[in-house]
């Protein structure tokens, strides 16, 4: 970049300026640039503001005439001499300046493992001098993501520098879904004594932003319901491989299935049917309606973010296995979904999400199931009890999605179970031979009363839930998805 | 990076202290503080009284922090103000000792500044830790002491008066017409009994029986179950409503004294219609004086109740600073009352013994014997609490001061600490070093000021960038030998231009001469760059 | 700061330590002056019509007339001048806080509920919230909702005196609770809610262990 495209840069990112006062005044300000190329490995630093000001230590000069005056009164010499100490300090204080190339490099580095939601996130920070001279009073602070809580270390530090050195800090931000970026480091430069000052702030080259978007298909997830990879046997006759029984010949089957030796043998034309094989085929049902857009703390994602990355990355997993899976979505509108999909009872059905039409459709889904999952809900506190009354879904709801099952599927529910809707959709399901297994994440923090009771009647819907369900799986909120996935796959619980 | 979360609140996990001074810059500070105060005592030879004169002004500094709190402000405010009196006598004590000794001639003259310097550094130090000397701290604990101490002084003051009058055996309140004897409760002999005012008494006193029970716990400690059919609780009820008859004794009691009053002969004459017997008894009765004294007693000890009560429920429930403060100063003041009261003999015997040791011979003998003659005179428990009164009045008008400069603004309003510190040890040294104190010591203990000042200041803007859960040792220890290293370099280079040629300021009038010039020099200078 | 402004500055602070140190010479070391002497002749005699003490006090005067006019220009100046730098001005984002609506946690609605009680009876009005939840509770642990409601009556569900006596019936609440209820009907009441929720988490986590204690069978009334 040229100099004059730097130095108009630089001009529009300094801020206003005051103006010298007539009288005399402590300190100056200046404009003076020091901003400078940067390659992409190096970080760029802008001169906010300078300022030179010795006001606080212009009281010693009482101090030190009052040494004087002492050493006067009492005829001592000594004291006289020492009332140079206090005039020293002043003039020293006045003379320190800040060196004049100040060059700062600011890396950032970000845990680059595969991030689900909830995990935290360690954001390390190193700074070098790459300067000539000593910087003795370095203060920064890192622009962490307004979205994202840091919940251990700090995000600022106080460093001093010899020319050449690197010292690092690092803080942790607990990751949500989502792109989160950061923004620019500020630092604040003093001299030895603190009289001359320069704000700066400086793009921070490394990692930039918290990215947790992409559910990665966990190991361990299909595990949950149980099912072999690849096909099951089934008790149907059909095509397939393994003998069954034979029937009479009827127009239309496949040469390749005649049993051509009885033919030679008998005469008869007759049809061996084999072992039908069914593909293996699951149901997720993901749950995501307000009532579970809550945390279990300011500083975590809500159950419904949870529920809806566990999900994305259950179907994701299926997929890759070759199952067939459906999707249904409770708590989705289907207005906010990109393409048209259908509804079944009052939920989103996508009925086979390994096709590539279905996988659009439950792509788009998903993406507004993240959406709207992270759209927190403000708890109603005009309320006359101490929990919210929990609405009962109409039985034409259930039904009406329950009966685009397919048969003998199995359903996996992902829902934080904030009510005991989930719970009625698992024993329909099950009664009509869909069996259930629910993965919860668990919104609910016991710190205070208001969570302890949530989590006691949370508890009481998992203990109803294990009547129902085949499996229950509870996902603790401190806990990470790869780990559940990880307990799932040795067969825990 | 303007945030556009109006409705959003922007909810942190960082507490509040956070942002206070690092701790490890705050306890250099104060060590620097002691070390240099002792320094200079030790050279002076003064340790002993400066140590109780410092310790004073340190505990001035705790009735700041003490009585400024926040949590369990009312406890603070006690303990504040009980703790006041003790920390001004202490004050006043090691000023006095030390003024003793100057007098006395065991230490250079001009020694008593130094010790108000170093009260003044030691007011400052202690107030570092928990940065409680600000305007408003200040305030609260003036106002506190200052209350505390009018309190103590009319206590006192009835107290001496008194004993000056019983000693004199002055009677002055012999001419105030007061009346000899309280007007008997029961009336003369009359012709008919006195049942009206008995019935009014009794039914008054039955009817304040009956608030109080109300306000004593009784239901709650018999049971307070939500279901209703408890016997006990119907038959306190009941008890209730019973006691509550006794409006009709009050309106009835009335009626008859409105009517002998009224009626007059008229009266006797209704009385006699009624049958003797009848008579009898009630006059009986109403003239029993045990009756009409447990009446009283009931009455006086329902109506204290009843008092006690709401004040116990409304401080209870309410736990306004204000009402709390207001006690609290009150129960403090009670408090170092009764510690002077009880412990006179502690506190005189200390003073008589740090007298005879800290005075010369003859001297002794005289000021002992004053002294002696003083405590006879008005008792060993009202020159205690004389002493402690002294010492309240101490701190409130130390406060005062403070507070005065902190108006004009010679003290800085927030973040005094490490300025009082620093500038009580610079003035120690400067005084010090006046008085013959070893060089090192005295040079030592005016860059050890300049130290601390900056150290607190930077402390103060660290604390509040980076916060004390950011690292920040390397920082201050870099700033701090930057600091002691400009002073100690100062110092040795003056130390040793002085040593090189001891000179007599005052002896040559070329050296006049040369000295005006330099204070110009140095004064323009300043001009220079104090710009 | 320009580099002329510093050079000025710096040179003004040489000059003057110059004259400073010349004047100390002259102070300490006469005899490096001795040259300049005769210039200086006619001030010495001026200065030698004065006493010791007076001069010495005119010069302690001067000093502190002199202090006082720093301190004045220091005040002065002191207003007009610029502020110390922070790091993260007051008006700005915390880089620690998150944009997160505390009411958005979980049990937010039930922690202002409690706060809000403001007596017995306000504390009392939630009971059966908590009495449906413990019922709950034991019926997951495998108790009928009739077994389970006697229960909660007779506090054979807890241990906690003050949960027991709070949601059932049949059992009272302990002296010192009363007492502090007599004191402070708020707070009392706001611990008794505190305490019940507690009692009730823990019964959810351990139904079957409360179902051991044996309760009274209910005698027709």
């Amino acid at each position: 970049m040229s100099d004059a495209t730097q130095r108009s840069r630089a001009e529009q990112d300094t801020t206003d300026q005051s103006t010298l006062s007539q009288s005399g005044d402590d300190a100056t300000t200046t404009e003076i640039e020091a901003s400078r190329t940067a390659e992409s490995t190096r970080s760029t630093l802008t001169l906010r503001r300078r300022i030179r000001r010795i006001g606080p230590w212009s009281i010693w000069l009482v101090g030190g005439f009052f040494l004087l005056g002492l050493g006067l009164f009492y005829a001592e010499a000594t004291l006289v001499a020492a009332a140079a100490i206090p005039f020293v300090y002043v003039g020293y204080a006045a003379l320190s300046t800040l060196p004049r190339n100040l060059s700062i490099d600011v890396n950032r580095s970000v845990d680059d493992r595969r991030l689900t939601p909830g995990d935290p996130v360690e954001v390390t920070v190193s700074v070098t001098n790459t300067g000539d001279s000593v910087l003795t009073d370095l203060r920064i602070v890192d622009a962490v993501p307004e979205e994202l809580a840091v919940t251990a270390g700090s995000p600022r530090a106080s460093l001093a520098l010899r020319p050449g050195s690197t010292a690092s800090f690092s803080y942790t931000v607990i990751a949500k879904r989502g792109d989160f970026a950061f923004g620019d480091a500020r630092l604040v430069v003093r001299s030895l004594l603190g009289t001359d000052t320069a704000t700066l702030s400086a793009t921070v080259s490394g990692a930039d932003s918290v990215n947790c978007t992409d559910p990665a298909a966990l190991d361990g997830l299909h595990q949950a319901t149980k099912l072999r990879t690849g096909v099951t046997q089934s008790d149907q006759g059909g095509e397939g491989l393994e003998f069954h029984s034979t029937r009479e010949y009827r127009s239309g089957d496949a040469q390749t299935r005649v049993n051509w030796r009885q033919y030679a043998k008998t005469g008869d034309l007759v049809t061996t049917e084999f072992r039908q094989e069914r593909a293996a085929r699951e149901i997720v049902l993901l749950d995501v309606r307000p009532e579970t857009r809550c945390s279990s703390a300011v500083t975590h994602p809500t159950g419904a973010e949870y529920a809806a990355y566990a999900a994305e990355a259950a179907v994701e997993r299926y997929r890759r296995l070759g199952h067939r899976v459906s999707l249904a979505a409770l708590g989705v509108d289907a207005d906010d979904v990109e393409i048209p999909i259908r509804e079944a009872g009052n939920a989103l059905w996508v009925e086979n999400a390994g096709t590539e039409t279905g996988q659009h459709a439950a792509d788009a889904v998903f993406s507004a199931a993240a959406d709207v999952a992270a759209s927190r809900t403000t708890a109603n506190t005009a309320l006359t009890s101490l929990v919210e009354n929990e609405s009962e879904p109409h039985r034409r709801d259930i039904s009406g999605l329950v009966a685009q099952f397919p048969e003998r599927a199995e359903l996996l529910i992902v829902s934080p179970l904030v009510d005991r809707t989930p719970l009625s959709y698992a024993k329909r399901a099950a009664v009509i031979g869909n069996a259930p297994t629910l993965l919860s994440p668990d919104p609910t923090a016991e710190e205070n009363a208001g969570g302890q009771l949530h989590s006691a009647r949370r508890e009481i819907r998992l203990r109803e839930a294990r009547g129902v369900c085949e499996r229950v799986i509870d996902w603790p909120a401190e806990r990470s998805l790869s780990a559940v996935a990880a307990a799932v796959d040795r067969g825990g619980r | 990076m303007a945030a556009d979360t109006d409705d959003k609140a922007a909810m942190t996990t960082v507490d509040e202290t956070n942002w206070r001074p690092p701790r490890a810059g705050s306890a250099l500070g104060i060590a620097i503080v002691v070390v240099g105060c002792w320094l200079l005592a030790d050279a002076l030879g003064v340790v002993d009284s400066l140590a109780v004169a410092t310790g004073g002004g340190a505990g001035i500094a705790a009735v700041v922090w003490l009585t400024s709190r926040e949590r369990a402000a009312a406890m603070g405010t006690l303990l504040g103000v009980a703790v006041g009196p003790l920390a001004g006598s202490l004050l006043v004590a090691g000023l006095g000792y030390t003024l003793i000794a100057q007098l006395a001639g065991f230490a250079p003259g001009g020694t008593v500044f130094v010790g108000v310097s170093a009260v003044l550094a030691g007011f400052g130090a202690a107030s570092i830790p928990n940065d409680s000397a600000d305007r408003d701290g200040v305030s609260t604990a003036m106002w506190s002491t200052l209350l505390s101490a009018v309190g103590l002084l009319a206590v006192v003051g009835a107290l001496i008066g008194n004993t000056v009058r019983r000693k004199e055996e002055m009677e002055p309140f012999a001419d105030l017409p007061l009346p000899e004897t309280i007007p008997e409760l029961i009336p003369d002999a009359t012709a008919v009994p006195p049942f009206g005012s008995f019935l009014v008494i009794t039914s008054l006193a039955v009817l304040a029986l009956r608030a109080a029970l109300a306000a004593l716990p009784v239901a709650e400690l018999l049971d307070d179950r939500a279901g209703d059919d408890d016997a006990a609780i119907k038959w306190f009820e009941r008890l209730q409503s019973a006691l509550g008859g006794a409006t009709i004794g009050v309106m009835a009691g009335i009626l008859l004294f409105g009517a002998r009053i009224l009626l007059g002969p008229a009266y006797v004459e209704l009385w006699a219609l009624l049958p003797p017997a009848v008579v009898g008894l009630l006059d009986a009765l109403a003239r029993t004086p045990f009756l009409r004294w447990l009446a009283i007693r009931l009455l006086a000890v329902s109506v204290t109740i009843v008092v006690l009560v709401r004040l116990i429920r409304r401080l209870h429930h309410n736990g306004i600073r204000r009402h709390l403060g207001k006690i609290a100063i009150v129960a403090g003041t009670a408090l170092a009352f009764a510690a002077g009261w009880m412990g006179h003999d502690l506190i005189l015997n200390t003073l008589i013994g740090r007298l005879e040791t800290a005075l010369p011979g003859s001297v002794a003998e005289v000021v002992l014997q004053q002294v002696d003659d003083v405590i006879e005179y008005y008792t060993g428990e009202v020159v205690a609490l004389g002493l402690v009164t002294a010492g309240a009045v101490t701190t409130g008008l130390s406060l005062a001061m403070l507070r005065l400069g902190m108006l004009f603004q010679v003290v800085p309003g927030r973040h005094s600490g490490h300025a009082l510190a620093s500038a009580g040890l610079f003035a120690a040294g400067g005084f010090g070093a006046a008085l013959g104190a070893p060089l090192p010591a005295s040079l030592g203990t005016l860059v050890g000021a300049v130290v601390v000042w900056d150290l607190g200041r930077f402390g103060v803007s660290l604390g509040r960038d980076v916060g004390r859960r950011a690292p920040s040792l390397s920082v201050q220890f870099v700033r701090v030998l930057t600091a002691a290293l400009v002073g100690a370099v100062t110092a040795a280079l003056g130390l040793g231009a002085v040593s090189m040629t001891p000179v007599a300021i005052a002896t040559e009038s070329a050296a006049a001469v040369a000295l005006f010039a330099a204070v110009g020099v140095a004064s323009l200078a300043s001009l220079m760059l104090a710009r | 700061m320009s580099v002329l402004g510093l050079l000025r500055r710096g040179l003004l602070t040489l000059s003057l330590l110059a004259l400073l140190g010349a004047v100390a010479a002259l102070l300490l070391a006469p005899e490096l002056i001795a040259p300049a002497e005769d210039a200086m002749t006619p001030i010495y005699d001026q200065v030698a019509e004065y006493e010791t003490d007076q001069l010495l006090n005119t010069a302690v005067g001067t000093i502190a007339l002199i202090a006082l006019i720093v301190g004045a220009i220091r005040k002065l100046s002191g207003i007009s001048g610029e502020a110390d730098p922070v790091l993260v001005a007051d008006d700005e984002r915390l880089p620690e806080s998150v944009s997160v609506d505390p009411a958005t946690v979980t049990g937010y609605a039930t922690n202002e509920a409690v706060n809000g009680v403001e007596s017995l009876d306000d504390a009392r009005q939630y009971r059966n919230d908590l009495r449906e939840t413990a019922v709950a509770a034991l019926q997951a642990g495998g108790e009928s909702p009739e077994v389970a409601r006697r229960r909660i009556e007779q506090g054979a569900w807890t241990d906690d005196d003050i949960a027991a006596g709070f949601l059932g019936d049949a059992v009272p609440v302990p002296l010192l609770a009363r007492l502090r209820g007599w004191l402070d009907e708020a707070a009392e009441g706001r611990r008794r809610l505190v305490r019940s929720i507690n009692a009730v988490a823990t019964l959810a986590t351990a139904p079957d262990a409360a179902a051991q204690t044996p309760i009274e069978e209910e005698t027709d009334e």
